[in-house]
């Protein structure tokens, strides 16, 4: 069952950013994208909520969701018009190179001794940086 | 402004996001994760509406949007049932790496985007670097 939810996952995030180029394509309007997008989130979301047993709710959980929601908005909006303008196979990749920073926040700020496997990541996610950053001057963008 | 800079500002913002998470888990909140992601897209919901420019609905747009907010909602909560059932040297490079490929597939075979050698050695160490990074 596991698989299955790991497979789910990965297909639906993969949904996500191929809507992303889709929107572009057909040549939706951005703001009306994005407003469905968070309102069939919140619908999702609404009802694990109601079908699961999380923790109720406290003002903490709410800090969070404000310092978040404000993020992802920002974010979302950004991201679909970067879009419009670029490719959505570098700008995918990029955006979840993100995925450096939490491993940074862990050794500066938990101070967790990073494994020999973060570290190659780490000069990957460089050489990734470096050679999509070529790529994208090559094209124009 | 120029594609670089809001990829830029995009990346920045999810850094945040993605650190935010971490910080969750290591508050032991992440029981309240539903209920933080409840108020999280419930504000972009609010903040959304607010900016939409126009009020008459586009069935293309709606349909987008199922699509975005199935990707986004389902991704997370799935994501989360799996690291509870497997653990998660497993499910995060699966998914995390399987995604990139997936949509740099998507971006080349369906939408043609031409890619270089080096944005394709690009795309080759991101998904490494992010298989390494999950695990």
């Amino acid at each position: 069952m596991g698989y299955f939810y790991a497979i789910l996952a990965l297909v639906a995030f993969a949904v996500l950013g191929i809507s992303y180029k889709m929107s572009d394509v057909l040549r939706c309007d951005k703001s009306q994208a994005n407003f469905f997008l968070f309102l069939f989130a919140e619908g999702f979301m609404l009802g694990w909520v109601l079908i699961g047993r999380p923790e109720p709710i406290t003002w903490s959980s709410i800090g969070f969701g404000i310092s978040l929601g404000l993020a992802i908005f920002l974010s979302i909006v950004l991201f679909r018009r970067a879009i419009a303008l670029g490719r959505i196979s570098i700008s995918w990749t990029i955006i979840n190179l993100a995925l450096i920073a939490p491993v940074l926040a862990s050794v500066t700020v938990w101070h967790e001794t990073p494994s020999p496997r973060h570290c190659l990541g780490f000069a990957l996610t460089l050489a990734a940086i470096v050679l999509l950053g070529i790529d994208m001057g090559r094209a124009g963008e | 402004m120029t594609y670089r800079r809001l990829i830029l500002i995009s990346f920045i913002l999810n850094c945040f996001l993605a650190t935010a998470t971490k910080a969750i888990s290591e508050f032991g909140m992440t029981r309240s994760i539903p209920m933080v992601l409840l108020v999280m897209y419930g504000l972009g919901t609010l903040l959304a509406f607010g900016a939409m420019t126009k009020k008459r609905i586009e069935a293309k747009s709606l349909w987008i949007g199922l699509m975005g907010g199935f990707g986004t909602a389902v991704g997370m909560g799935s994501n989360m049932t799996a690291a509870s059932i497997l653990p998660g040297y497993q499910v995060f490079p699966l998914v995390n790496g399987g995604t990139l490929l997936l949509v740099a597939l998507a971006g080349r075979l369906v939408f043609r985007e031409r890619i270089g050698p080096h944005g394709l050695a690009g795309i080759m160490a991101g998904i490494a670097a992010i298989i390494l990074l999950s695990t």
